[in-house]
């Protein structure tokens, strides 16, 4: 069944790493609810995206699995939940 | 006075290093930096966005050659045909816009087939970005899907820096195309060369750590095995682990199939090969996906073309997935050991652990296809007297004049299944064509990369009359250059393959595919390539032997049968076990 799941992703900052997140869940036709970005204000090079996706648990964890191949991701983790910014209510399911 | 031989070092090793110290421009700094990570060939077309780079490249014509294509999309192939058979990355030049886009279908098809590639395209100078001046296309967003990375450079300082960078991600790891975008500004303007090969990168890591727990599950899996099967794809041959797969195999006593762009990465002529995986591939491979009990797949991405009905492929079986590319573990087929690993790392840590076997019963039920497969199939296609030549013979008779040793470059379509069914690859890169794209057009430009790449092979080009007219205009590029690779056309005057699934699926309705071709004979001729057309059997052999012998680019088109069907095949949304050998209307 579908739900919400809060995908965070930590990777060196570059003009097309956002686009590049975002094309993996389009081209899944997965559903992206709420999208945040941001560079670290201590490293402009660093920088992290949240993003809640709807859909099934086993598309949640492919479309991570796409992400981490990128290269100037350093992590992301998946859990269940669309709090973007506060674990409370999250259930980590990978990582 | 006469200088003594350590003066006369001193001062090469001085000129040496003088263009290191001196300043450069960043056109230079490009081609310095191609220089240092080896190139030797350029594929490429020149434009306005890109003559700086050109006009710096004039000053290296000695030192790297440039292949001047008839069109970006042959250079794109070119290169993608060049890194399949040496191992090492294709570079590509094109200028912006237009020049840029016709690369998108190499390196799409580049990106699925796992071929390194650095694409360098000129953009338009920095403060024109974004502003739909003339030739400004915003190739680095188009590119984000078909590339394992791009960069655009805006400065000159950063040229070096990125040229590294994109050398360490398209060979290493999974490979894949890498594309350089180079702002007109950051090409003219100055700066200090300093050359660093990039050796890692922090977020990156092509080297995967094996988990020996996965590797023990397997062991387990594979040692209680009553009929396991290796299913081997591209991943041996990219990987150079063909002699881990051949030691392995033997060990175990454990037959052994090829996927369609993994032909090679085992010897025809084993006793475990047992054939060729896919929709046309070999009836037994197929038919025991769904006896076996253990699939054991390594460097493969169960492609749809290899699992036909997914829901119904090899449930009965345990699945191990030895794969560089953590993302395809467990994306189509569930793996009860998934190893993120390197095959040449991973292969030898099982054959050390697992004890030595034998399957009789097992090995001698693909006889049994085979011999099935053979009296249904393999004599009607290939010994034949009578009636149109067949597509099938010319490939045997190829395979046997060759011995199974050229380099085989074909196309997309029948032809192409023909050829992997006919064709018995001994080695490992070998076999070029466009497997994940199924991209038409591919093998004329790829087999003179792969030819440039391989000089001293012999490389042969089989194509369709439909692909061959997507770009014959890189006729042109090897008659200039004089590449001799050997054009064989198998022409039916049809889409061959479109126009098959027209008359199974859909009711014979040839919605437009019939051809009406041009003289290809004369086309050579106007490019000065000698042409001969076959239109008897009894001319067959003795054309492909002249054009074999020939020291010079050579093209044969042999008129075949028009409405051949290639069998065996897994109709569409058929599990592999219902491979037909025969289409009853």
């Amino acid at each position: 069944m579908p739900t919400d799941f809060t995908l965070d992703v930590y990777a060196d900052n570059g003009f097309n790493i956002l686009n590049r997140m975002i094309n993996i869940c389009n081209r899944r036709r997965v559903r992206i609810k709420s999208l945040t970005a941001f560079e670290f204000e201590e490293n402009i090079y660093k920088g992290a995206a949240t993003f809640v996706l709807f859909t099934t648990y086993e598309i949640a964890y492919k479309v991570q699995q796409q992400i981490d191949k990128l290269i100037e991701v350093e992590k992301s983790v998946l859990t269940e939940g669309e709090n973007a910014y506060h674990q409370m209510g999250r259930k980590l399911v990978s990582a | 006075m006469k200088s003594s031989g350590k003066e006369n070092a001193e001062t090469i090793l001085v000129e040496e290093i003088k263009p290191i110290l001196k300043e450069v421009t960043g056109s230079d700094a490009l081609i310095l930096s191609l220089l240092e990570e080896g190139v030797e060939t350029i594929f490429g077309y020149p434009g306005g966005a890109i003559m700086p780079v050109y006009d710096a490249l004039y000053n290296y014509a000695d030192r790297v050659k440039h292949i001047l294509v008839r069109h970006e999309q042959g250079a794109i192939h070119a290169a993608q045909g060049f890194a399949r058979v040496t191992g090492k990355a294709g570079v590509v030049f094109a200028t912006s816009g237009p020049g840029a886009t016709n690369l998108i279908t190499g390196l799409a098809d580049a990106m699925i087939d796992s071929t390194p590639l650095v694409c360098i395209t000129g953009q338009v100078a920095s403060h024109l970005l974004g502003t739909d001046a003339f030739q400004e296309i915003d190739v680095m967003n188009i590119t984000v899907p078909v590339t394992k990375w791009n960069i655009q450079v805006t400065r000159a300082e950063d040229m070096a820096k990125a040229v590294a960078k994109a050398f360490y991600i398209a060979t290493t790891g999974r490979p894949g195309p890498v594309l350089i975008d180079v702002t007109k500004d950051a090409q003219f303007a100055k700066t200090k060369f300093n050359y660093q090969p990039c050796k890692s990168i922090r977020t990156y890591h092509p080297v995967p750590e094996i988990d020996h727990s996965k590797v023990e599950d397997a062991v387990v899996l594979i040692n209680a095995a009553k009929k396991p099967f290796i299913l081997a794809g591209q991943g041996i041959i990219l990987s150079g682990a063909h002699k881990e797969l051949l030691a392995f195999a033997e060990k175990g006593n454990i037959p052994v199939a090829c996927t369609l762009l993994g032909l090679g990465a085992f010897p025809n002529d084993h006793p475990l090969y047992v054939g060729y995986l896919g929709m046309h591939g070999n009836y037994g491979p197929n038919k025991n996906t769904n006896e076996c009990d253990l699939l054991i797949a390594v460097g493969m991405r169960f492609d749809d073309r290899v699992t036909g009905d997914v829901s119904r492929y090899a449930k009965q079986a345990k699945v191990i997935h030895i794969e560089i590319d953590k993302a395809e573990i467990n994306k189509i087929i569930f793996a009860d050991a998934g190893i993120h690993g390197n095959a040449k790392e991973v292969l030898p840590l099982l054959t050390e652990k697992i004890s030595p076997a034998k399957h009789p019963e097992w090995l001698k039920s693909f006889h049994a296809f085979k011999n099935e497969e053979y009296n249904k199939i393999i004599c009607n296609d290939c010994l034949n007297e009578t009636g149109k030549i067949k597509m099938a013979e010319v490939v045997y008779i190829l395979n046997e004049l060759t011995n199974g040793e050229a380099i085989v470059v074909t196309d997309v379509g029948q032809h192409q299944m023909v050829t992997s069914r006919y064709y018995h690859y001994k080695s490992p890169r070998t076999n070029v064509t466009s497997g994940g794209a199924g991209t038409m057009g591919f093998a004329l430009p790829a087999a003179m990369g792969a030819k440039l790449g391989k000089p001293e092979k012999q490389v042969i080009a089989i194509i369709g009359d439909g692909g061959f007219q997507m770009t014959l205009q890189e006729l042109g590029t090897i008659s200039q250059y004089n590449i001799p690779v050997k054009i064989v056309v198998l022409n039916n005057e049809f889409l061959g393959m479109v126009r098959q699934w027209q008359e199974m699926f859909f009711a014979g309705r040839y919605s437009f595919t019939e051809m009406n071709n041009p003289d290809f004979v004369k086309i050579n001729d106007a490019y000065g390539i000698e042409a001969k057309k076959v239109v008897e059997r009894n001319e067959l052999r003795d054309t492909l032997k002249k054009m074999l012998a020939s020291d010079k680019p050579y093209f044969v088109e042999v008129k075949v049968e028009k409405e051949e069907n290639v069998f065996p095949m897994v109709p569409t949304g058929a599990a592999v076990s219902e491979i037909i050998l025969e289409y009853k209307k």
